[in-house]
């Protein structure tokens, strides 16, 4: 059932992501100050990880659909399409952005007493950053895997959580300097 | 206006974009409650994230393996715990993910070095601890849930992968961090 090339692609594809989640891991360090200064964003930090491998993720899986179905021209990288999936993880971002913030104000409140708002601007401000950075490079990566023959199906999953990591982590750090 | 193709990818993903990601951000509160204790720990501060998406992946594995398995009726619900496949599926996972947590835990400890965070033969191994225990836990419990609402949905006629992984993502998220929280508020 799992012949060896196949546990060997697990584990190497295992070890390139859990690779970058310590890089990410190691951005959180830069700021653990101010991540402490503000109550809510632990509760806040694993849904915003989460977030950026589920939108980017299924836009990943909706582009390679589309290449595979012949609706996408794999030569142009702009068009409605793409527009249209654009425009909706954006806006998935901003609602989730807003959701999350949301969660985290109330649990904040409720389970430990502090009432932090800026929580829910700091969630906001890190989802559409993170969003504009994401969108692109999922597209550009999406074509470039299919026009070298590469399913990106098989690809995108591992490739969006660990640079949407990254790409989270240094715009939280960008959220919290703003606020 | 929102156009028709826009709307449909909004309406057809955002609740269980928002529940999954809730889901997994109610994970934090156990972080949340330790966060002074957590900041002065450099090398689990570095596991974090790593640790979360590798036990997501590792649920995303179990869930579609296991669904191919009930397609290709390679396993009975009757007595499922003593199905050959299932027990192949759950040590190769097992086997990755304690690799993998070993891996995850050196290197985060050797980074935190890196930064500035002194080495402790102790502390070193309680780090490495966390992520192994950590990892084993929730594999076996994603296991367990795959298993068990994986044969449910196939029964009602659905496809199991719409829900099992999902299903499997959030509860990693959520217990990984859960469980690691109790770790440190035991362990250090």
């Amino acid at each position: 059932m799992y012949p060896k090339h196949e546990v060997e692609e697990i584990l190497f594809a295992e070890f390139i992501s859990v690779t970058g989640g310590v890089l990410a891991g190691l951005g959180l360090t830069f700021f653990i100050d101010k991540i402490i200064a503000q109550p809510g964003l632990f509760i806040l930090l694993p849904g915003l990880l989460a977030m950026r491998g589920d939108i980017s993720g299924t836009m990943a899986a909706r582009l390679g659909s589309a290449l595979h179905r012949h609706k996408l021209n794999p030569k142009l990288t702009h068009g409605k399409i793409i527009r249209d999936n654009s425009i909706a993880s954006l806006l998935l971002s901003l609602f989730d952005g807003i959701a999350l913030g949301l969660v985290a104000f109330i649990a904040t409140k409720l389970i430990f007493g502090i009432s932090n708002p800026a929580i829910i601007t700091i969630s906001v401000i890190s989802a559409v950053i993170s969003a504009i950075f994401m969108i692109p490079l999922t597209t550009s990566a999406v074509f470039w895997l299919f026009k070298r023959g590469i399913d990106p199906d098989d690809v995108m999953g591992p490739y969006v959580t660990t640079i949407g990591d990254i790409i989270m982590i240094a715009s939280l750090y960008l959220a919290v300097s703003v606020i | 206006m929102i156009e028709r193709h826009i709307w449909k990818i909004l309406r057809e993903s955002i609740g269980i974009l928002i529940i999954a990601s809730a889901i997994s951000s109610l994970g934090g509160i156990g972080l949340e409650a330790l966060r002074t204790k957590i900041a002065l720990l450099v090398p689990i501060i570095i596991l974090l994230p790593a640790l979360n998406d590798m036990i997501g992946d590792f649920g995303a594995i179990i869930a579609s393996r296991f669904t191919t398995m009930l397609y290709e009726k390679e396993i009975k619900e009757k007595k499922w715990w003593t199905e050959p496949e299932l027990h192949h599926l759950f040590f190769v996972v097992l086997g990755i993910a304690v690799l993998a947590a070993i891996y995850v835990a050196i290197l985060a400890y050797f980074i935190a070095m890196l930064k500035g965070f002194p080495f402790d033969m102790i502390m070193a191994q309680k780090v490495m601890l966390v992520s192994i225990i950590t990892t084993m836990l929730l594999v076996f419990i994603l296991f367990l849930v795959s298993t068990i609402g994986g044969f449910y949905v196939y029964r009602k006629k659905h496809d199991p992968d719409n829900y099992l992984i999902p299903l499997a993502t959030a509860l990693a998220d959520f217990g990984s961090m859960i469980t690691l929280s109790a770790m440190v508020m035991f362990m250090f």
